[in-house]
């Protein structure tokens, strides 16, 4: 148990340091992460610099401390927009009796039966190649799980004894779902919405990965990654260190997500989980 | 039961019929279209509007919209745009053969492992198994996949040499050859989805363990793993069909980059350079046979529930 506590204090440091490292990017970056030196070429790591260079010879620890920004960019807003258009959709969905709450719904399994990848990548190549798009992309992808765990919860809970004494003394539908329902759905919300920043990085960079992500030169930690594929046996860091950020990147937000979901959502709380 | 299976294709029918719908009229409305990605940069305004002219993309959306319906009741997916003279059911065909073997082949590594590492978990439930079985799902759940199969080809192919670094054979040339240069992709998307699986199956295995009809079989004298396997897995299964659903379609899309980076020529490249290249009536015959695939999982999976609990019952 206390294993637990130490492990998510350590993957809460670890995305802080990561948002200390995205903030203060050009403080941090010892090199403009684009300044060509095409002499220092595919540079080992230690050589002239801490990481090394790529094939143009750009820093690498440069490009991955402004990596960091894109990642957590893209996963922090996908994150936000998926819940809020999320939480709509379901609160609406599960309260509203009849064609307009299961016509939502059904559209909303339609959707979450897509691979989201696929989703977003049709997206991107449908609204054009740009960051704020691969946002949009990754929100609308990602914006059912929101919706089923938030309509989820509002069917459990407008059957509650408080929302029918709320109904009785006068309380508008408005006013029912931003005061009653909307709080006591929250803490699955949460949860879900940080396994979905987790999934939203990862999909950003295996989007800009297979060159349909943020523009190719950018310094993306999946732009770093799709570079250094062509160089596995001549510079393998260019691969390893730019996987390796995200890797443990997702891996505290997926173990923030574990000790929140442990915490918040009652459903889940119980033997099952570690 | 017969009735149900019936409702649900016609449910599935329709699902595919709304979303090749959407589809159709998004990507109508979006600018540009494939007559730049075809002609080049050389082509001129008349070109251009020529191509335009001669595939009908000048019509009004609902006439191009009822045209493609008026096809696709006769069985026709149209052509594509940019593999000139290819019907798009040709195309789809001719992809179809290394992505369904890479899915299937995805899935049975990751139901074995996750199956495997999820009872292992439950039933040594706080020891270092658990804990071990409990980590390596964490991290198989973090790892992008892509990532790992970089990472395995770095390893097996470049460094130990024991495997193709990418490429792929056809059945109709050696299935064992098929199998090989699937093995790395197989095993980089099975790692994820055996992640998911694992948590699963043990959380439901450790909620069953406890029932009465647990101690009823092991009083009996069943052997321990008889009674785990059958008595337990067996009932804890239906939650976990679920999740095992839902990561088809995870191994689907995961699949699209995984043919990228192992050169395989299925269904996922086709989907990336449809997009590039705006081949729009071929991606819409892709989107519709995913749509298609999920929904086919998703009821085998439903009909399965009711083979591991008869007491379900289908009306």
């Amino acid at each position: 148990m206390n294993l637990k506590k130490l492990a998510t204090y350590i993957a809460v440091a670890l995305v802080v340091c990561v948002v200390v490292v995205a903030i203060f990017a050009p403080s941090i970056a010892p090199e403009d992460p684009n300044r060509i030196k095409i002499g220092q070429r595919l540079d080992r790591p230690g050589d002239r610099s801490l990481l090394g260079r790529d094939y143009l010879g750009r820093d690498l620890w440069s490009r991955l401390v402004y990596g960091a920004r894109i990642s957590l960019l893209v996963g922090a807003s996908a994150a936000s927009l998926a819940s809020i258009g999320g939480t709509l959709v379901g609160l609406l969905g599960g309260f509203s009796r009849g064609f307009l709450g299961s016509f939502l719904m059904r559209f909303v399994d339609t959707v979450m039966s897509f691979p989201a990848t696929m989703l977003a990548l049709a997206l991107v190549a449908v609204l054009g190649q740009r960051l704020s798009n691969i946002i949009i992309a990754l929100s609308i992808a990602y914006l059912p799980r929101i919706a089923r765990v938030v309509h989820a919860s509002t069917l459990q809970i407008r059957e509650m004894d408080y929302v029918a004494s709320a109904v009785a003394v006068g309380a508008g539908t408005l006013r029912v779902l931003i005061r009653h329902i909307l709080p006591n759905a929250l803490g699955p919300l949460f949860v879900q919405a940080s396994f979905i920043f987790a999934y939203a990085v990862i999909a950003e960079s295996g989007l800009s990965f297979i060159g349909v992500g943020v523009p190719a030169g950018t310094p993306s930690w999946g732009n770093i990654l799709a570079d250094g594929r062509a160089y596995l046996l001549s510079a393998p860091w260019l691969m390893i260190s730019a996987g390796f950020a995200i890797f443990i990147l997702v891996l505290s937000l997926n173990t923030i997500g574990d000790a929140l979901r442990d915490r918040l959502d009652p459903r889940l709380r119980g033997p099952g989980n570690i | 039961m017969l009735g149900y299976i019936a409702r649900r294709i016609a449910g599935a029918l329709l699902t595919v019929f709304v979303v090749a719908t959407l589809a159709f009229v998004i990507m109508s409305i979006i600018p540009g279209d494939a007559a730049f990605y075809v002609l080049g940069e050389e082509a001129t305004g008349a070109d251009i509007l020529q191509f335009r002219e001669r595939l009908g993309l000048n019509d009004p959306v609902h006439v191009r919209l009822g045209r493609w319906y008026w096809s696709l009741v006769h069985g026709d997916l149209g052509e594509s745009i940019t593999h000139a003279g290819e019907s798009v059911a040709s195309l789809i065909l001719a992809r179809l053969e290394p992505t369904i073997i890479l899915a299937v082949f995805a899935s049975t590594v990751g139901i074995i492992l996750g199956l495997t590492t999820g009872v292992l978990a439950a039933v040594w439930r706080g020891g270092p198994i658990d804990f071990a079985c409990m980590i390596i799902a964490l991290l198989g759940i973090s790892v992008p996949n892509f990532w790992l199969a970089l990472n395995l080809i770095l390893v097996f192919s470049l460094k130990l040499r024991l495997l193709p670094v990418a490429g792929y054979v056809p059945i109709s040339e050696g299935f064992l050859q098929t199998l090989q240069h699937l093995l790395l992709p197989a095993l980089a998307l099975g790692v994820s989805q055996s992640a998911v699986i694992a948590r699963m199956t043990r959380a439901n295995l450790l909620q069953v363990l406890s029932e009465d009809y647990m101690r009823t079989a092991r009083s009996k004298g069943v052997h321990e793993w008889r009674v785990i396997v059958f008595h337990g897995l067996r009932n804890s299964m239906i939650p976990t069909l679920g999740v095992i659903g839902i990561s088809v379609a995870l191994v689907l899309g995961g699949a699209i980059i995984s043919e990228i980076i192992f050169v395989i020529p299925g269904l996922g490249s086709l989907t990336v350079n449809s997009i590039l290249r705006r081949d729009y009536p071929v991606l819409q015959g892709i989107l519709m046979l995913v749509a298609f695939l999920t929904a086919g999982v998703n009821l085998a999976i439903d009909l399965l529930y009711g083979v591991l609990d008869p007491r379900i019952r289908y009306t």
